[in-house]
């Protein structure tokens, strides 16, 4: 049993996990680089079910992202057995230490715990998240739910001046979409700028249509012309992003803290 | 105006491979005289570009090929002011690799669009491009520390290394900020973000190294430089990704 404690709380088992991670991940950069479009998938799904849906057609594609979600359990395992094991050893040297030895080690626990958070919080917005992707085209509704319907009233692309060299480049868009249900009120979306619906958060995202694409690239390839563009409403309810958001901002100031107090004294 | 801005940066480089020969030559002053003038007329050089639409338009100097050379730069000169050791300038010699390879890159830029014209991602780039800077620098010193065994490269490997990395960790965070506003996720499972979440990993199991008593000095420049030249494969393959990118004002 002691022995299993120490290989648990052993920094030995950090690196080697650490490093095994790192392996994963290098396969990852391989094999999204390989297959990209088959991975986009993945982005806007629950990913145990992505998995299991592709677990038998395409193993040989997915197996290192098990990997991956093994190996990061198993970090999350050594960081908060590792760091209980640091607190209890602090709190029995107390006497020891100086007050800045201290506040310094206590530090680093609650920045090991907060990254503990930080990558529940990541695990529940991969799983848990709920994202409906939609086609844009003006005239159009869009359901979101039973009783969430919009209109796209207008889509208004705004075009770099002519006679600049970026011309024909799409500078801005803002597509005014109406809430036909509720309030009937227009609600104005426009990329980078998500906004609050009921429960949920829009997003305004573009791609590159493909078949558009070709033409362009034939005749004139250097325009973002609004018809080579694809638009998509992204309506999503995530449920690890607020905490997500919170303590990586925690982690932020205790870095600060801990620079400013520990290191620069 | 917009093919003969490129000459500023010709000029750097010519002015720090001055710099590298005087330092080589124990000339300290003269050798951190011409860093300074060229780090002046790679600034200009950047500023120039942010001109090369005809207004302004930031993109044009944060693309992270033409921006790490003067991040790598101004960490060099930062180090210096700081230690006043002119061992220090060796490192020199990153730079000269980093300034070469926007000179034989498109010197265009790659068209602005919507998902890109955020303060967030100026500030991403820019805390991306001072951190693989200092990644490159400390594999330098670490490859000078394995060669010459002198104390104070492992050091300056290792601050650079741990400023490094609170940049990198920055530049994470401002990178999924933007990456939700844009397309409503912070993680992509694309090349581009599992090779940061690489370069993350490893730079975080180096700062964990200090723990483990099998790691010495000599091992620990080992797996710094290594992990520097992985970060380094890493950049540029994901430039030879962009080089086919149509771009304008070439």
């Amino acid at each position: 049993m002691r022995l299993l404690w120490h290989i648990i709380t052993s920094t030995t088992t950090t690196f080697w996990l650490l490093l095994t991670t790192a392996v994963f991940l290098f396969l990852g950069v391989l094999y999204t680089n390989e297959y990209f479009d088959f991975y986009i998938s993945l982005d806007y799904s629950s990913i145990l079910q992505w998995l299991r849906y592709n677990l038998i057609n395409n193993f040989y594609s997915i197996w290192w992202i098990g990997g991956l979600l093994i190996t990061i359990s198993f970090i999350i395992l050594n960081t908060l057995f590792c760091t209980i094991n640091t607190l209890c050893k602090i709190v029995k040297n107390n006497i020891v230490l100086s007050k800045q030895q201290l506040i310094g080690k206590y530090c680093i626990a609650i920045i090991h715990i907060l990254t503990i958070g930080i990558i529940t919080a990541h695990a529940i917005s991969l799983q848990f998240s709920k994202t409906y992707i939609y086609s844009i085209k003006e005239g159009e509704n869009i359901i979101v739910s039973s009783n969430e319907k919009l209109f796209v009233k207008k889509i208004a692309i705004t075009y770099f001046y002519d006679k600049s060299i970026l011309k024909n480049y799409i500078k801005d868009i803002t597509i005014t979409l109406l809430d036909t249900v509720k309030s009937n009120k227009e609600i104005i979306i426009s990329p980078l700028r998500p906004i609050s619906y009921g429960k949920y958060t829009l997003f305004l995202t573009m791609n590159k249509n493909k078949s558009i694409q070709k033409y362009f690239n034939t005749i004139h390839y250097a325009t973002t012309n609004y018809a080579s563009y694809e638009f998509y409403l992204v309506v999503k309810k995530d449920y690890g992003y607020t905490l997500w958001l919170l303590l990586f901002i925690c982690v932020a100031c205790l870095f600060i803290f801990y620079f400013a107090y520990i290191i620069e004294r | 105006m917009n093919n003969s801005i490129h000459i500023w940066l010709s000029v750097s480089l010519f002015l720090y491979l001055i710099s590298l020969i005087l330092i080589t030559l124990k000339k300290e002053r003269l050798s951190v005289t011409f860093l300074i003038t060229g780090i002046v007329f790679y600034t200009l050089y950047l500023i120039l570009r942010v001109y090369i639409c005809g207004f302004l338009c930031l993109q044009g100097a944060f693309d992270s090929v033409f921006l790490t050379p003067w991040t790598i730069a101004i960490s060099l000169i930062l180090l210096y002011f700081r230690y006043h050791k002119n061992v220090i300038l060796y490192a020199i010699i990153v730079l000269i690799i980093s300034t070469v390879l926007p000179l034989c890159y498109p010197k265009g830029i790659i068209p602005p669009s919507p998902n890109k014209s955020i303060f967030l991602a100026y500030i991403f780039f820019m805390a991306e491009s001072f951190s693989i800077g200092l990644f490159y620098i400390s594999g330098c010193y670490s490859l000078l520390y394995l060669l010459i065994t002198k104390n104070d490269f492992f050091n300056y490997s290792y601050q650079c290394i741990i400023y490094g990395f609170i940049l990198f960790s920055i530049a994470q965070f401002i990178g999924a900020l933007w990456c939700y506003a844009g397309w409503a996720v912070y993680f992509k499972w694309s090349p581009r973000h599992l090779q940061s979440a690489l370069i993350w990993v490893l730079y975080i199991n180096f700062i964990h190294l200090k723990y483990l008593p099998f790691f010495n000095s000599k091992t620990k420049s080992l797996y710094a430089l290594i992990s520097s030249l992985l970060t380094f494969f890493f950049y540029i393959s994901s430039y030879l990704h962009e080089y086919s990118i149509p771009r304008i004002g070439n």
